[in-house]
């Protein structure tokens, strides 16, 4: 048996916790009662953290997507295809200092009180850091306290909190990462990381997709929409850089789950701000309705990526990758795309933001 | 013992409002001849439809206060709606106070009234600026068709210059309602 002091153990819980995703209920405590934090670990404790975020971030990993069998354009053309674990030589995520101290910073002080102290700690450095903020993102989300983590400037640099977070990293009036920074982040481990949370990044685009017919207020959607704009135009830019296209896979997923919600392109950009109040202006309801169609103006970059690979010939060089990223987006597939592009032109018709007797029968049964 | 003053103020407000609304939109021209060609045969559509010309911009303002604006070049289309209203608001209070504090209430007083007369201002601006804004609504419904029908026979005109440039054109046959065009051209 392993001993560690009681303030040793209330860190490391709230690693496990976070690592593991445990439900909100059994973290708040350790987040909301603030503790005597350890100043040093002592060998033991420490060793047990180091232990538990290598194996716990791997296993999170998994958990969160790597288990899919998917195919990746290795060095020299070749495609491999397994899980994501057969298709890299996974090398364990490192750790600075950071992780520790963001980790003593929220058992030290308890996010919902008043004038909680600002994390005063060296700044993310390593992917696995990166990784471990999103998912302490992920856990205080739950609790609605994600706001707090990302006033912290030692985290501004994550592509992982813009990518998931869009909405919060812009509120929080957060710089969205530049096209250069995405490409020498995902040319890394980061595009690693990122390859296996295409299905988290698709459960949180989607999220975002259908909150967007919630809004009753016009400035509400267009933040939302503006803050996705500001990480998917880089975003794309990134990837299409570093030759990862794949990595936009999470946008054609989050497509194809909402157009397949839908009967018709035309329903699904009524979806987008159908709640906006009668009253406001036509340039604020068509403003955020077009903002808040940034999902499908993405998916027009990834739309004539989607073309040029149909188009790439056997005896071209690219062929393998132009069939792998065709394979990985049949379940759209042209139509799909298409039906896409629909759901942009009606967001950015001439009488886009007109209520449609429709959508304003919606309203009175919504409120009803 | 104090006396009590009967203290009255009158507030009078005059504002000339103005609001607006508008919506901007992108016309999708299919690059069937060049688009110097493009642009003449929208800019021919639209002088058609009672639209005035002007280097690269075509205007038509409607009768209910729509002005409807196309760059040529760009093919954005811009609708825009402009209403202005004199308006004039009065009104009067009187109080009864003691006499020590009667300057006091009479300056309070009439900061209140001035406040409430602003505040009725600006619930008419916001009246009319829904005014504006249904009347935009209205007439967005309209253009919108005007807009596909301007497209299809721009879309059609560049058809046919296009089929005659590259053959004979032996058959034409075209249905305004549907919009169907079917060219033969004899290469």
């Amino acid at each position: 048996m392993q001993l560690v002091s009681e303030q040793e153990h209330d860190l490391l819980s709230l690693a496990q916790a976070v690592v593991e995703e445990h439900p909100w209920v059994t973290v708040r405590s350790l987040i909301e009662i603030p503790r005597e934090v350890p100043k040093q670990l002592a060998p033991t404790a420490m060793h047990i953290l180091q232990d538990g975020l290598a194996k716990g971030v791997l296993l999170s990993l998994m958990r969160l997507g790597g288990w899919k069998q998917e195919s990746f354009l290795g060095h020299g053309g070749t495609v491999r295809r397994g899980r994501w674990w057969e298709r890299h030589t996974v090398q364990p995520l490192e750790f600075s200092a950071f992780s520790l101290e963001i980790l003593q910073w929220l058992v030290g002080n308890s996010l919902v009180a008043r004038g909680c102290t600002a994390y005063a700690g060296p700044p993310m450095v390593t992917v696995g850091d990166e990784y471990l903020t999103y998912l302490l993102g992920r856990t205080l989300e739950q609790g609605e306290l994600l706001g707090k983590l990302v006033e912290q400037p030692a985290v501004h640099d994550s592509v992982l909190l813009w990518l998931a977070f869009p909405d919060v990293m812009n509120q929080a009036g957060v710089k969205a990462p530049s096209s250069e920074h995405i490409t020498a982040w995902v040319s890394g481990q980061g595009g690693l990381v990122l390859e296996a949370l295409q299905g988290a990044l698709e459960i949180h685009w989607r999220q975002m997709e259908f909150r967007k017919a919630t809004f009753e207020k016009a400035k509400e959607l267009r933040q939302l929409g503006i803050s996705q704009q500001q990480i998917l135009r880089p975003f794309l830019a990134g990837i299409e850089r570093a030759r990862r296209r794949d990595l936009a896979s999470f946008l054609v997923d989050t497509a194809g789950s909402v157009l397949r919600s839908a009967a018709s392109a035309q329903d699904v950009a009524e979806l987008i701000g159908k709640l906006l109040e009668r009253t406001e202006s036509m340039m604020a309801r068509q403003q955020a309705r077009q903002a808040g169609g940034a999902l499908w103006e993405g998916l027009k970059q990834v739309e004539q990526w989607h073309r040029n690979c149909a188009r790439v010939h056997f005896i071209d060089d690219d062929y393998d990758e132009a069939q792998m990223l065709l394979a990985r987006w049949e379940l759209l597939g042209a139509g799909g795309f298409e039906r896409g592009s629909d759901v942009w032109r009606s967001l950015t018709a001439l009488d886009a933001g007109i209520v449609t007797p429709a959508a304003s029968r919606a309203k009175e049964e919504g409120t009803s | 013992m104090s006396r009590v003053y009967r203290v009255r103020v009158s507030e009078t407000v005059e504002r000339v409002i103005h609001v607006e609304d508008g919506v901007c939109t992108s016309l999708e021209l299919l690059p069937i001849l060049a688009r110097e060609r493009m642009q003449e045969l929208l800019a021919h559509q639209l002088r058609e439809r009672g639209f005035k010309v002007e280097g690269d911009t075509a205007t038509r303002k409607e009768d209910d206060g729509v002005l409807i604006e196309v760059d040529l070049g760009s093919g954005q289309v811009k609708v825009q709606v402009e209403q202005s209203a004199d308006i004039k608001r009065d009104a009067e209070r009187t109080v009864l106070v003691e006499e020590e504090s009667a300057e006091r209430r009479r300056v309070r007083l009439q900061k209140e009234l001035r406040e409430s007369l602003e505040d009725e201002v600006e619930q008419e601006q916001e009246k009319l600026r829904q005014a504006a804004t249904e009347t935009l609504e209205a007439k967005l419904r309209e253009l919108k068709g005007e807009f596909d029908r301007v497209l299809n026979r721009t879309t059609a005109e560049a058809l046919k210059q296009r089929a005659g440039e590259i053959g004979e054109i032996e058959e034409l046959s075209e249905n305004q309602e549907s919009g169907e065009l079917t060219i033969k051209v004899k290469l």
